[in-house]
């Protein structure tokens, strides 16, 4: 799972070294914060939080089995 | 990306070295021409050897071919990817699996997402952009197939109950899809409100008798309107029309107000007659309400 968010961040970030993600596990939720280099923000919000959106339909539907609730959050 | 720059003594060679140093065709490069060659006089004073860029197109495909494999992997979805060049500029890239419905999602969201998804990223950097489509086991087709069979069962039934039915949001794809199968049909026409990503079709009755269903019925009011206000102009109603054209669209509500002017003394004299016609009836009817009680015993 970390390793789907860090594949898709990296692919949308230009500074791939800035980025960092925090996983917090709870019993019915999995949170995920994610930080990048301020300039790349913008990139993972999208226009209207577009992308970020695309990035939660993926991660909840790649947590479909487990059933638990997946939720992104972007830090700045 | 792959670029790569050449001279050469015409445009053609240069192009052609440049391909055999990318090791691709001709249709998997995007060419630019820096410099045209130029033969001096003699071919030899002032000639000038030609420069063009050659820019690989087909790494765009590639990765994102590469990034849909990684990120299905990662999602512990096993299945194959296969990469189409439909045009210039088109990557289709087709998922193949036992588990497709989940990639698929709720009406195609999870497969919307990630397509837009890889747009962004296969298009972060670089001047050409390329659109890149995913499918997953014929689903698009599937869908087109079942919105076409929907848009005609519903137009069937607003030409029936005459009401414009509304559909759940959609993407721009998935509307087109309706707009065209709807586009000839002789009794209803279609339309989207609302924004973008709730934006929905509406299919409405083409009613050629009256006014018909949304957007006409309102041109209708107006017409209906505009028309009452002429008859009551009375002996003015042949001035109105040109006074009218004198102005402009917008000083229509100037105009308006002058000719409120101009009426006023008519009006007034019909709120006269329409008071005095009133208490003639109540007085008709007063005098009908005593008369009707009396009429029974009478009988």
């Amino acid at each position: 799972m970390k390793e789907l968010i860090s594949l898709i961040i990296k692919s949308l970030v230009d500074k791939t070294d800035q980025i960092e993600i925090k996983e917090i596990s709870g019993e019915k939720t999995l949170m995920y914060e994610v930080k990048v280099a301020t300039e790349d923000v913008g990139k993972i919000i999208g226009k209207h939080g577009r992308t970020i959106n695309a990035i939660r339909t993926l991660l909840r539907s790649a947590m479909n089995k487990d059933n638990k609730k997946v939720i992104l959050e972007v830090l700045q | 990306m792959q670029i790569v720059e050449k001279t050469g003594r015409n445009k053609d060679m240069a192009i052609e070295e440049a391909l055999r140093e990318l090791n691709a065709s001709r249709d998997m490069v995007v060419i630019e021409i820096l410099e045209d060659e130029k033969e001096g006089i003699l071919g030899i004073f002032g000639a000038r050897p030609a420069k063009v860029r050659v820019t690989l197109k087909d790494d765009k495909r590639k990765l994102a071919g590469e990034l849909l494999e990684n990120i299905l992997k990662y999602m512990n979805i096993p299945c194959n990817v296969k990469l189409e060049t439909p045009g210039e500029n088109q990557a289709t890239l087709s998922i193949d699996g036992e588990n497709v419905g989940n990639v698929i999602g709720k009406r195609g969201s999870t497969l919307n997402a990630l397509e837009y998804l890889l747009n962004v990223m296969v298009n972060k950097e670089g001047s050409d952009k390329i659109a890149v489509s995913i499918d997953a086991s014929g689903y698009r087709e599937s869908r087109v197939k079942s919105l076409e069979e929907l848009s005609l069962k519903l137009a069937a039934k607003v030409k029936d109950t005459n009401k414009s039915v509304e559909l759940e949001p959609m993407t721009s794809q998935e509307r087109k899809v309706i707009h065209t199968t709807l586009k000839n049909n002789t009794d209803v026409y279609t339309y989207s409100k609302g924004e973008e990503p709730y934006r929905k079709v509406v299919i409405s009755a083409k009613n050629k008798s009256r006014g018909g269903q949304g957007k006409p019925s309102e041109d209708g009011a107006r017409s209906e309107k505009s028309g009452h206000s002429n008859n009551s102009g009375g002996g003015n109603r042949k001035r109105r029309p040109s006074h009218h054209d004198g102005h402009g669209k917008d000083n229509n509500a100037g105009g308006a107000n002058g000719g409120r002017k101009q009426y006023a003394p008519p009006t007034r004299t019909a709120i006269n007659t329409a008071v005095e016609n009133l208490m003639k009836a109540t007085e008709n009817s007063a005098s009908a309400q005593l008369k009707t009680p009396s009429a029974p015993t009478e009988n």
